[in-house]
C-alpha cells in the first residue's frame, strides 16, 4: 500500500505541450479517477507513471520512492489496459501467472495465489481457457486479475471499460470498486465518462489541455465546480452567454437571472452554465417565461426544450414521475433556477 | 513505448551492415566500372568514360539485344494475361475443393527450380523431344517442328515459369470485385461480355498492372530460361551480361549493360506503381 | 465477383492450361527413371540406377551439400538478422525507417543477374573469390528480404499494448519479447523461413558468379551440365531436388500447424 505523488509531471512533443506541470497526490488505498475530454493529457500522464513513456519534465514518487529514472518492468505497478492486452497463446491461468512467474513465485504458491486472483473476480472455473474463448467482461476480468495478482503498489486503469456494452459496464464499475476497496489499492482510473468518475472516484482530477481544471471529491465537482470548464462538462449543461450586471446575469433583454455566484467575476460579456437538472418548470409564475417546443421521452426523465421569450432556447430535465412530466408541446411555462445554480465564469473559462 | 536508441541500433546494425557492405557498396563500385574503359590487350583502364553506355545506347549490337528483350518481355506478359485470365476466371468460379485442387497445381511449378523446368521444356521441345515425337508418331507432321533454341521455345518456357505469379494476382483481384456491381450493371440490360469489358477488367486493373509489370520484369531479367532453352546463341540482356563477365571479360560493357537493365527494372515498378495508385484513388478498399 | 459455375469450354481450357504449367516437372521426374541413357519419356524400363548414380557422384554429392548448408545457413542468419531489423523498423526504433526498409527489401527488386555480377567484382576487387562466407552472405542477402516482409507484416498484427502489458508485469525488454511476441511471431516467421530456404535452394543467377570451378551447387550444375550432353542423370537430380523442396515445405507445414494450437 503506497500513495502516489505527482510533481510538475510534464510531457512535451516538439512545441506541443500536452502535459502542463502537472501535481497530484493519491493518498494510499484510494481511487482517484484522471477525467476530461480526448487530448486533455490524461492517458499520457497514466502511461509516465506506468514508465511506458519518459516525461519531459517533473517527478512520479510510489510513497517516499521516486521512480520517474525506474524502467517500466521495475515499477510494480498494475495496468489494465482498454484493450484487456491478454496474451492469446496462453491459457487464463498463465496469463494471471505472469507476473507472479517474473517475481519469481513457482510451484505451489504460485497455484494458490492464482486461485485467488480468480476467485476475486469470480473466473475460477475458467482458468483453462485460453482468451479467445471468453466473452469481454470475462476477458477484462482475467485482465483484472493478472494485474493484481502480483499485489502492485499502484493500481492504474486506462479506460478499461470502453469496450463493454452499457450493463455490463455498470457491473464491472462495482466489481472494480469492491475489488479496490477490498485489497485498499492505491488506483488511478482514466476515463472520459464523468458518471463513470463520479460512482467510481473517491476523488476526481478533472483536466483539460494538459492542467488540472479541479481535484476534489465528487460532490465538490458537481455542486462546486470551479471554473466554467468543469461546470460546463460535469452533469448535462446549457451552455449559454450573458451580460453580468449587478449580481444578475442577463441572458437576453428582459431574462435576467440572479446568480449568488456572480460576484466573483468582473463585469461584461460572461458565459454561464445552467445544469438541466436543476431548472424547475412551472405553468406561470416568477421565473423566466417561456414555451415548450419539445418534449422527450427518456425512461427514468423526461427532457424539454424551452425556447425563452425573445432568447435563447435551453434544456430541462424532469424526473419523469414528477408534477412536470406531462407538459405539452407549445404550454407557456416559467423556468426558474436557485441562485446558487447559476455558474459564471468569464469568456475564457479553463485555466 | 520508450527504448533507448542503443537497443534499436542494435538490432537493425547486422543487417544494415550486410546491406551496406554486401549490397549498397557493390553496386556504387560497379557503378564506377562501368565507366572505365576496356581493351582486350590491357585490361580494364584507368580513364573515365562513358564509351560502354553510349556503346549500349548506339551500338546496334546491343539495340538488339536490348530491344528483343523488352520485346520478348511484352510478349510473355501478353500472353501470361490472355492466359492467366481464364484460369484465374475457372479458379473463382469452380466448387471449393476443386478449388484447393487448382490451386495447389497453380502454386506446384513454383516450388519447381526454374532449371528443373526449364530442362524439362528442354526434354518436351527438342527435335527429337516428346512433343516432336508424338506429332511425328501420330502423323500430323512429317518432319520435327522447330521449337527450341528460338524466340518460341524461349517464350513457351518463360510464359510457364512466370504464369503462376500473374495468375495468383489476377485471383484477388478479380475476387475483390464486388458481385454487386456487377448485378447492378446486369440488371441495366448489360450483356455478359460487356460487364466483363467495362467493369471486371477496369475494376481488377490494380492487380492486373501489378501481375503484369512483375512477368514483365522478371522476364527481361531472365537469365537462365533463354540460355537453355534459346542456347549459347540467343541473346538477351541477361545473357549478354552473363557473356561479358565470364567469357568476354569485359567487366565495364558488362557493368553497363547491368545498370541500364536495373534502371528499366527499377522504372517499370516506380511508374506502374504510381499508375495501379491512380487507379485506385476512386475505389475505396 | 459474382459467381456462377464454369462452361464447359472454360473448365477444358483451364485444364489444358493447368497440364501446360505442370508438364516440364512431370517430364523431368518421369525421365530419371528411364532405364536408358538417353532421355525418353514415357520412361522405357523403370530403374532407379540413375539415382544410384548421383547419390554416388562424388560431385553431385557436393553440389548436394553445399546447396543444402547454404540454404539452412542463409535461412538461419536471415531469421535473426531479419527478425531484429523488422522489430526495429516496425517500432520505429531508428531514424530514417523508409530509406532503410526500402534499402533491405532492394534485392527483391533488382535483377537477379545484376545483384550477381556486382557481388563478383566486388569480391573480386577484395580478393575473397570463391570464399564460403561470401557465398552465406550472398545468399543471405537475397533471402532477407522475404523473412523480413513475413515478420513486418506479423508484427503489424499483434496488439502493441500486449509486449507492454508484459513490460509492466515485470518482464524486461527481450524476455518481452521472448515470451509474448515471439510465439505469436511464429507462423510468420515460419512462412518467411519457407520462402527464404526455397530462393536458396534453387538459386542460379547470383550463386553462378560467385562460385569457383571446383564449386558448385546443385541447380548450377544441373544448369552447367545441360552444356555438356544430357542423360537421365541430370533428371534424376532434379528430381531429387524437386523432392527435397517437397519434404521441406512439409515440414514446415507439420510445425506451422502445431503452432497454430498456441
Amino acid at each position: 500500500m503506497t500513495s502516489l505523488s505527482l510533481r510538475s509531471l510534464t510531457k512535451r512533443y516538439d512545441t506541443a505541450t500536452i502535459v502542463n506541470a502537472v501535481s497530484l497526490d493519491v493518498e494510499q488505498g484510494q481511487l482517484v479517477s484522471l477525467l476530461g475530454p480526448s487530448g486533455c493529457g490524461k492517458t499520457t500522464i497514466l502511461r509516465m507513471i506506468a514508465g511506458l513513456l519518459d516525461p519531459t519534465g517533473g517527478q512520479i514518487l510510489f510513497g517516499d520512492e521516486d521512480v520517474t529514472e525506474l524502467p517500466a518492468n521495475r515499477r510494480n505497478v498494475g495496468l489494465v489496459f482498454q484493450s484487456y492486452a491478454l496474451f492469446p497463446h496462453m491459457t487464463v491461468f498463465e496469463n494471471v501467472a505472469f507476473g507472479l512467474r517474473r517475481q519469481g513465485v513457482k510451484g505451489q504458491e504460485l497455484k494458490t495465489r492464482v486461485g485467488e486472483a480468480l476467485e476475486q473476480v469470480r473466473l475460477g472455473a475458467l482458468a483453462e481457457r485460453f482468451p479467445r474463448q471468453l466473452s469481454g467482461g470475462q476477458q477484462q476480468r482475467v485482465a483484472l486479475a493478472r494485474s493484481v495478482a502480483p499485489r502492485p503498489a499502484i493500481l492504474l486503469f486506462d479506460e478499461p471499460l470502453s469496450n463493454l456494452d452499457a450493463q455490463l459496464r455498470e457491473e464491472m464499475q462495482i466489481e472494480i470498486k469492491r475489488l479496490q476497496s477490498e485489497l485498499k489499492l492505491t488506483s488511478l482510473f482514466v476515463t472520459h465518462d464523468q458518471h463513470e468518475a463520479m460512482s467510481l472516484s473517491d476523488r476526481i482530477c478533472l483536466m483539460s489541455g494538459g492542467n488540472i481544471q479541479q481535484f476534489a471529491t465528487p460532490e465538490e465537482v458537481y455542486f462546486s465546480p470551479a471554473n466554467g470548464f468543469v461546470s460546463g462538462f460535469v452533469g448535462s449543461p446549457n451552455k449559454l452567454t450573458g451580460v453580468l450586471r449587478d449580481g444578475a446575469v442577463e441572458l437576453a433583454p428582459g431574462l435576467l437571472l440572479p446568480s449568488s455566484r456572480a460576484a466573483s467575476t468582473g463585469g461584461g460579456r460572461v458565459r454561464v452554465t445552467l445544469r438541466q437538472e436543476d431548472l424547475v418548470l412551472a405553468p406561470q409564475g416568477p421565473g423566466l417565461p417561456g414555451t415548450i417546443t419539445m418534449r422527450i421521452f427518456e425512461g427514468a426523465s423526461v427532457q424539454y426544450i424551452v425556447t425563452l421569450d425573445k432568447g435563447p432556447e435551453v434544456m430541462v430535465r424532469v424526473s419523469s414521475r414528477g408534477a412536470q412530466a406531462d407538459l405539452e408541446k407549445d404550454t407557456a411555462v416559467a423556468v426558474s433556477v436557485p441562485a446558487d445554480r447559476v455558474f459564471v465564469s468569464a469568456e475564457e473559462s479553463a485555466a | 513505448m520508450t527504448r533507448s536508441c542503443s537497443a534499436g541500433v542494435g538490432l537493425i546494425g547486422p543487417a544494415s551492415v550486410l546491406i551496406l557492405a554486401g549490397f549498397l557498396a557493390p553496386t556504387v563500385i560497379m557503378a564506377m566500372l562501368s565507366l572505365r574503359d576496356y581493351s582486350g590487350m590491357h585490361g580494364i583502364g584507368t580513364d573515365w568514360t562513358l564509351s560502354n553506355y553510349i556503346d549500349v545506347l548506339g551500338d546496334w549490337f546491343y539495340m538488339e539485344i536490348v530491344l528483343r528483350t523488352l520485346a520478348l518481355g511484352l510478349v510473355v506478359t501478353v500472353l501470361c494475361l490472355v492466359v492467366g485470365f481464364p484460369l484465374a476466371l475457372f479458379i473463382l468460379r469452380v466448387g471449393p475443393r476443386m478449388q484447393t485442387v487448382a490451386i495447389l497445381l497453380v502454386i506446384f511449378p513454383l516450388l519447381c527450380n526454374i532449371v528443373v523446368r526449364s530442362f524439362g521444356w528442354m526434354v518436351l521441345l527438342s527435335p527429337r523431344g516428346v512433343i516432336n515425337d508424338a506429332l511425328l508418331n501420330i502423323g500430323l507432321i512429317s518432319e520435327p517442328l522447330d521449337l527450341m533454341y528460338n524466340l518460341t521455345g524461349v517464350i513457351i518456357g518463360l510464359v510457364q515459369i512466370y504464369l503462376p505469379f500473374m495468375v495468383l494476382l489476377l485471383v484477388p483481384a478479380l475476387q475483390n470485385i464486388p458481385a454487386d456491381v456487377e448485378a447492378a450493371a446486369l440488371t441495366l440490360r448489360s450483356s455478359r461480355a460487356r460487364v466483363f469489358f467495362t467493369i471486371t477488367v477496369p475494376l481488377a486493373s490494380p492487380g492486373i498492372i501489378t501481375g503484369s509489370i512483375l512477368v514483365f520484369v522478371l522476364s527481361i531479367s531472365a537469365l537462365v530460361t533463354p540460355r537453355m532453352l534459346g542456347g549459347p546463341t540467343y541473346r538477351v540482356m541477361a545473357t549478354q551480361i552473363y557473356d561479358e563477365f565470364m567469357t568476354n571479360l569485359n567487366w565495364p560493357s558488362g557493368a553497363a549493360l547491368a545498370f541500364v537493365l536495373t534502371f528499366i527494372a527499377l522504372a517499370l515498378i516506380w511508374a506502374a506503381n504510381r499508375v495501379a495508385a491512380h487507379l485506385t484513388r476512386g475505389i475505396s478498399a | 465477383m459474382i459467381a456462377r459455375k464454369p462452361s464447359w469450354l472454360l473448365s477444358l481450357v483451364a485444364i489444358a492450361i493447368l497440364v501446360y504449367m505442370n508438364a516440364p516437372t512431370i517430364v523431368v521426374v518421369l525421365a530419371s527413371f528411364s532405364d536408358t541413357s538417353y532421355l525418353t519419356v514415357p520412361p522405357q524400363g523403370w530403374t532407379l540406377h540413375w539415382f544410384e548414380y548421383v547419390l554416388g557422384d562424388s560431385r553431385y554429392m557436393r553440389a548436394i551439400w553445399t546447396s543444402l548448408w547454404l540454404a539452412s545457413g542463409a535461412t538461419f542468419l536471415s531469421l535473426i538478422l531479419g527478425t531484429a531489423a523488422s522489430y526495429a523498423l516496425h517500432h520505429r526504433l531508428v531514424p530514417f525507417r523508409d530509406l532503410i526498409l526500402s534499402a533491405v527489401m532492394a534485392p527483391l527488386v533488382f535483377p537477379a543477374v545484376v545483384i550477381g555480377v556486382a557481388l563478383l567484382q566486388y569480391v573480386s576487387l577484395l580478393g575473397l573469390r570463391g570464399q564460403p562466407f561470401v557465398l552465406l552472405l550472398a545468399h543471405t542477402l537475397i533471402t532477407l528480404p522475404y523473412v523480413v516482409r513475413s515478420a513486418m507484416s506479423s508484427l503489424t498484427g499483434i496488439n502493441p499494448q500486449i509486449e507492454e502489458a508484459a513490460n509492466v508485469l515485470g518482464a524486461s525488454g527481450f524476455t518481452a519479447f521472448r515470451l509474448v511476441t515471439l510465439p505469436l511471431l511464429k507462423p510468420g516467421l515460419v512462412a518467411g523461413a519457407i520462402f527464404s530456404f526455397v530462393t536458396s535452394l534453387d538459386n542460379v543467377p547470383v550463386t553462378i558468379f560467385l562460385l569457383t570451378p571446383r564449386q558448385s551447387t546443385l541447380p548450377v550444375k544441373i544448369f552447367a551440365s545441360v552444356e555438356h550432353g544430357v542423360d537421365p542423370s541430370i533428371a534424376a537430380a532434379s528430381t531429387l531436388l524437386v523432392a527435397g523442396t517437397a519434404v521441406a515445405l512439409i515440414l514446415a507445414q507439420k510445425w506451422v500447424s502445431f503452432s497454430r494450437f498456441f
